[in-house]
Order: C-alpha cells, then structure tokens, then sequence
C-alpha cells in the first residue's frame, strides 16, 4: 500500500515539484492532497489522515510551526516533515521540538528528499524499528 | 599525579569551577536561581570534589562534598535555597579559593571543617544524601518533560535516575549539511525515541543560534547496544559518523578515576574543548620573548642593510615587518584577560577583611569587560589588595560611627574600570571618612620621613609621604593592615608597569585612588633619546609631544625652570642633572613631554634618536640606584637600556 502524503505550501510551484518527486518514486508514495496554509492543512489533515505531512514553515494566516502544533494534538502520531528555507535554522529546531520529526531544505532533490521520508516513516530502514 | 602539568591543568580547571560557583552564588543572592543554574552549580561542587579528591586534596574534595549534597537538596526541591544557605556555600567557596592558593604556594591545605559541618548540619540526608537522594523516583524530577525540545532545552537533565545502562554517543554531521543545529535536533529527538537522555553538549539551546560547530555529544540511558545504536544514527541523514560506547554511571562517583580527564567525570566531554585549548602562560610568555626577539631582530636587519626605498630588499622587509607587527598584536591580544577574572578574589578579599574588622563592606565593580595583560592582571592584585585593605581598615568606619555621621552603615567601595586607546584606568573610591593629613603629617615627622615644614596639602604631596617604605598611621598594628606595606607596594608596582597612580581624599568622604595602567605591557613603541653617552628610552605611551628648549620660553615656576608649553607652564627636568652626567650640554637640546593624568612635565635630553619598538623587561630599581627607571630594554643594535619612568618624573 502506498504512502499518503498531504503537501503543505503556500507557493503552488513548490507543492508541484515536491508531488513530482513523489509521484515519480515508484509508487511508493501517493498524494491525497494539498493545502496552501496552516488552517487548510489542519481541515485536510483531519478529513484525510495521511501517512506523512511535508510542511512549509513559513505560510499565510497559521504557519507551518503551528499547524505542526495543531496536527499533532488531533493526532501524536503524526509524521510530519518540515520544508525550510536555507537560513531558517531556529524556526527548524523549534519545529521539530514541536514534535515534527524531520526536515528537508529547498531546493529540494529529488534523492535527498526521498531520503529523508524513507527514514521518518515508521518500517523505514534505521527509523524507530529497533524500539 | 605529582606531575606539575597535572597540579596546573587541576588548578585552572578548579579556578574556573570556583569561580563560575562563585559567579552563580551572587546571582542567587539576588533573584532566584533557575534549575539550569541550580544545576550548573552542582556541578561545580561535584567537579572538584572528583578532581581534587583525585590529586589527594582531601580538604577540598570533603568540603566540595558537602556542598555538593546541600546543593542536590536544592536541586531536588527538598530544601529551598534560603540566604543562609547561600551565605554558607558562598564561604565555603572561599574556604575553596583559598585552599587553591595553598596549593599554589605549596602550603597545608587550610581546613573547612568548620564549614563543613554547618553545611552538613543543613543538608538532612548528611554525608549520603547526593546517593541516596537518587534512589528513587523523585516526584516533580525529571521525567518526560525532560525532553530537550519541549523544555526549551536543558544541557542536562538533572538527576541521573534511570537505571538503565549509559552510552556515551558522539555524533558528527556531515561538513556542509544544510542547517546543522537543526540536524542535531532530528538526532536527539531520534535518541530519544530510544532511551532518557541525560546530558547533551553542546546545549540545545544553542542549536537554534547557527553556531553549532557539528559535533554533538550526548549520555543516553538506554536499552539499546553500542553497536546497535551506532548503526541506528549513522543510518541517518547528514550523519557524517557516529561513536557510542558505554560509560558507567559509576565513574561519576569514583573521585579517583576520572579527576585526570574532568570531561570524562560528567560523562560529556565539554563543548569548548573543540575549539579552544589550554596553553600554559608559561608557554605563553616564551611565546612573547620570542616575537620580541624577533623584533629586535627586525630592527636590527633594518639598521645593517639600510635598503633603498622601493627596491626588492626594502620590499621583502617591509613585508617581514608586517607580520612581525601582525603576530605581535595577535599574541598581545591572546594575553588579553578581562579584569572580571579577578573579581572573585578581590570580592573575597572584601569579605575576609571586612569579617575580620567587623565592619560590613560591600565591594562594586564595573567595567569588568575591560581587558588587560595577564601579567599586568596579576601583578594588580596585589597593589588592589593593599588599597582594599588600607580603605577597609583606614577609609570606612565602623557602624555606629558611619550612623553618626550620616551614612548608611553598610560602607561602600567602587572599583571602576574604564579604556582610553592604549590605557586603562582604574579607580578605586571608598565612602570612608578620607585621609587625615594631620595624622598622616604628624606621623611623617614622628618617623622622620619628613622635614617639619613639609606641606602636605596637596594630593601628590600627600601621596608621596605614603608611599615611602614602612610609613604608617595605624596606632597599633592591625591583623589587616598597618605592617607599614600598602601605598609603597602600590606606587611601586604601578609604576614598575609603566603605570601611574593619583589619589584624591576629602575628610568625611572617602579617598579614591586612581591607577593607570597600559592595556598590553611587554612590548611597547618608545622614544629613543640620548643623554650624555647613554641612551635613555620614554615609552611613547607617557609621551605628549617633543619640542626645542628655546631658553625665551623658559620661566621660573616655584623655584624651578619651567616651559610655556600649550598655555601653561610644565616643570623641566634637566636629565643630565639628574643622572649626574658632567660636561657641557649641547647648545640646541630637544625636550620631551611627558604626561601621566593630568600632570605634565619636559625631560631635558642630549638628542633625539628615533622611535623604536622595545620589550620592557620591569624590574625593581636595585638599591642606590635613582627610582626613575621601570625596566631595560635592549635595542635594535644589542645595546641595553634603561626605561625611563615617566609617573617618576612628572
């Protein structure tokens, strides 16, 4: 079974590039959808619950850092990746003491981001199996 | 352990743990500690208990033991950090500081016995309590919020309750990563999907500040193999390598085995170590002989060649001088200390006198941040020392006496720090009642030290009776001061520094001394004169500027030749007198200015030679000879000379 990702960014370019990574990984991923703000990514992540969230920090009306906040409270469980600028350093770090369990920094490659999902999901090689 | 490497490394480490104690106790006094420094604080106790019981110091180790546990009760919650409480640790780490400086001196430790067992007295859980304090799970310790990210980062996290077995893991991230600090947050949130962590070097807190260097250590209690978890965090992104290896939570507790490698104590190698080390002044003072050979060096190449402005030579040395110049102010730079470093004994100092006199005296200092030389720093302390004690002793007065005259009773003495290009300034006031000259001047002429005449109205003149060896207005002497040291030891020293120092008193209100001091001291630009045969050098630090005797210019003033110079009249010294040198003097003769404060005087010498860079090696004038010279130099050419002392002349 594929992985179910909603994309989280404001610029609609950057959500395409990332599905375009995704949807070219072998099927491994599958996008049920997107959002373009914190609010709209916490309504779609309640509707859809998806396997993983990538999520750009800085957005209109709800940030990134709270909407990780959000999601996280209507479920813990939730993998969410954060998708930063270079430079934005503290706003990673306080993301992912938010509880976001990685990061990947534009501009994105299609191999370094596949990496990084491969290693936040639960089952990924490393990951959290060994506990 | 007899190695004197080992006894330095033990004294410097333990000189930063009790200052840095020290530091956290005067915060305490005034606002309550975090549990951060709560911390900190225990682990400074804990550091030189395991350090100095391991160089066999037993009175510092028991006394830092003590500490250690009142201070797990602190941390802990189970008692409060009350002032008495403060006050007691505050002494004992005086009692600390001053078994430091027998073990410098190489004298018997002085016992804080006493302390001891007023600190035992306080903590319940006596010798054991730190042990068993641990055993259990103590409510409101650290539990999960302990977690790095969500308490906003805490470099270590309290007390060490787990019971499972602890890696030491040493993470390095790949150079060029993208936002490391943010990697090493992944990392540590990754660890601890897998176990407690309790420390983690650098802080946390500093990931999100863009400085972390790449490397991040951590002491997990976990479950997981060594092996098992380096493999889990080399699988990560960026992660260049990854070392764990098991380190028993015992080590913490044997004094012995650790002491050698203080990081290896706490289990997390201190950050700082990667990018600083730890070099011997000693080291550092060959270091400086050895760039002002270089320089003489230079001089002297500059002098036997004599290149042709613009050729190859003149290039190449030219180029020479440049770095010379370069490496001369970066090691200059390095010998750099603030005056902060200092304070802890100066406030010391304060406490133990005032204890003893029975007064209460509170020291304030600012402009700590100020720098200078190490050597210099540490040949103040002494002077400051004598100036303390004699404001202490002489300048505030006791309680009731303060009342009645209107003051607060606690008495207050000011140290102020401030630069000026190459100078420091450092002034040292009292509220005290001020310098009685009537006492000072009867007691002159009761010694002998003075003809009956002699008015000492003036502030220099009044300086200058206390500075001679062995003067003193104390009826009796004192267990504190009054032995007939102090101002001499002052002058002396301030000036042997190239440095000056002025006094101003007022009866009923305090004195204050003033002392210059050059920031840098060994190596210093200074005006090559002539005088007779000899050669004579003035730091150009004292120097205002140079001028022609012209005789239409000079007056008399107070008996004395002196010179217009800029709208008033300054003092010639006419040096050939003063050196005693026979003979005729040039008709045309340069006179240098010399300034030191406020006061001005013109040097009278045969000729001119030139500037030239010199390393001043002080030295105390020797019996017989005039106290006008600070220190030889030898120049460019291999000839010594002698340093003219500018405070000395003025």
């Amino acid at each position: 079974m594929a992985i179910r990702v909603l994309v989280v960014d404001d610029a609609m370019f950057m959500r395409s590039m990332i599905k375009d990574i995704l949807m070219n990984a072998g099927g491994r991923y599958e996008i049920v959808g997107e959002a373009s703000n914190g609010r709209e990514a916490i309504a779609r992540f309640r509707e859809l619950s998806p396997h993983l969230v990538t999520m750009d920090i800085v957005m209109p009306q709800l940030d990134g850092i709270e909407a990780t906040r959000e999601i996280l409270k209507v479920n813990p469980a939730a993998v969410i990746v954060m998708c930063s600028a270079m430079g934005q350093e503290a706003l990673v770090v306080e993301s992912i003491s938010a509880g976001a369990k990685d990061f990947i920094v534009k501009p994105f490659t299609s191999d370094r981001v596949l990496q990084v999902l491969a290693k936040v999901l639960p089952g990924g090689s490393g990951g959290a199996a060994a506990s | 352990m007899e190695s004197p490497d080992f006894l330095e490394l033990f004294v410097s480490e333990a000189r930063e743990h009790v200052e840095g104690q020290g530091a956290l106790l005067r915060r305490a006094r005034a606002a309550a500690l975090g549990s951060d420094e709560i911390h900190d604080l225990f682990r400074h106790a804990h550091s030189i208990k395991g350090m100095a019981a391991a160089m066999g110091f037993q009175p510092m180790s028991v006394l830092a033991h003590a500490m250690e546990d009142l201070l797990h009760c602190w941390r802990d919650g189970s008692r409060s950090p009350a002032p008495e409480s403060i006050d007691l640790l505050t002494r004992a780490n005086d009692c600390l500081s001053a078994q430091l400086d027998a073990v410098v001196a190489r004298i018997d430790l002085p016992s804080g016995d006493g302390i001891r067992d007023a600190i035992r007295a306080l903590s319940p859980s006596g010798k054991d309590g730190a042990a068993s304090g641990n055993a259990g799970a103590a409510p409101g310790g650290p539990g999960p919020e302990a977690a790095p990210g969500r308490s906003g980062g805490e470099e270590a996290t309290a007390a060490p309750a787990d019971p499972r077995p602890r890696l030491l893991i040493d993470v390095v991230i790949s150079q060029g990563s993208p936002l490391p600090g943010a990697r090493a947050m992944v990392i540590l949130k990754r660890l601890e999907e897998h176990g407690r962590i309790l420390e983690i070097s650098p802080s946390p807190r500093t990931l999100p500040a863009g400085q972390f260097d790449g490397r991040l250590r951590v002491v997990l209690a976990t479950n997981v193999a060594a092996d098992r978890m380096e493999a889990l965090v080399t699988g990560l992104p960026d992660v260049a390598s990854c070392q764990a290896s098991p380190c028993a939570p015992e080590k913490a507790a044997a004094p012995g085995a650790a002491a050698a490698d203080p990081a290896a104590e706490t289990g997390v190698p201190r950050s700082e170590a990667i990018s600083t080390i730890r070099v011997a002044t000693e080291r550092m003072d060959h270091l400086l002989d050895g760039i002002g050979e270089l320089i003489l060096e230079r001089e002297r190449l500059l002098r036997a060649v004599e290149p042709a402005p613009g050729s190859e030579t003149g290039e190449i040395l030219e180029g020479l001088g440049r770095t010379v110049d370069a490496l001369r102010d970066e090691v200059m730079a390095m010998r750099l200390m603030p005056f902060s470093s200092i304070v802890p004994r100066l406030e010391r100092i304060v406490r133990d006198v005032a204890g003893r006199l029975g007064k209460s005296v509170e020291l304030q200092v600012r402009g700590t941040e100020v720098s200078l030389d190490r050597s210099t720093l540490e040949e103040m302390i002494d002077p400051l020392q004598h100036i303390l004690r004699n404001s202490i002793d002489h300048g505030i007065e006791a309680e009731e006496a303060r009342r009645a005259a209107g003051k607060p009773a606690l008495g207050r003495i000011e140290i102020e720090l401030a630069r000026r290009d190459d100078r420091v300034s450092l002034v040292v006031s009292d509220d005290g009642r001020g310098i009685d000259r009537a006492r000072v001047l009867s007691a002159a002429k009761d010694r002998g030290l003075i003809e009956s005449e002699a008015d000492i109205s003036d502030e220099e003149a009044l300086i200058r009776v206390l500075a001679r060896p062995g003067f003193s207005t104390a009826a009796q002497v004192t267990d504190v001061s009054g032995r007939g040291v102090g101002i001499d030891v002052v002058v002396t020293k301030v000036r042997a520094l190239g440095g000056a120092v002025e006094l101003r008193t007022a009866r009923g209100l305090g004195s204050t001394f003033t002392l210059r001091l050059p920031t840098s001291l060994a190596i210093v630009r200074a005006l090559v004169t002539r005088v007779g045969e000899e050669r004579y050098a003035v730091p150009l630090t004292h120097v205002a500027e140079t001028v022609d005797l012209d005789p239409r210019r000079v007056t008399t003033l107070e008996g004395r030749d002196a010179l217009a110079f800029h709208g008033r009249l300054i003092p010639l010294v006419y040096l050939r007198r003063v050196l005693q040198i026979d003979g005729e003097p040039p008709t045309r003769r340069p006179v240098v200015v010399v300034g030191v404060g406020e006061r001005y005087s013109g040097l009278v010498v045969d000729a001119m030679l030139g500037q030239q860079e010199i390393m001043v090696k002080p030295f105390a004038s020797p019996a017989g000879t005039l106290p006008i010279f600070t220190g030889a130099t030898i120049l460019g050419d291999g000839a010594p000379v002698l340093i003219l002392d500018a405070g000395g002349l003025v």
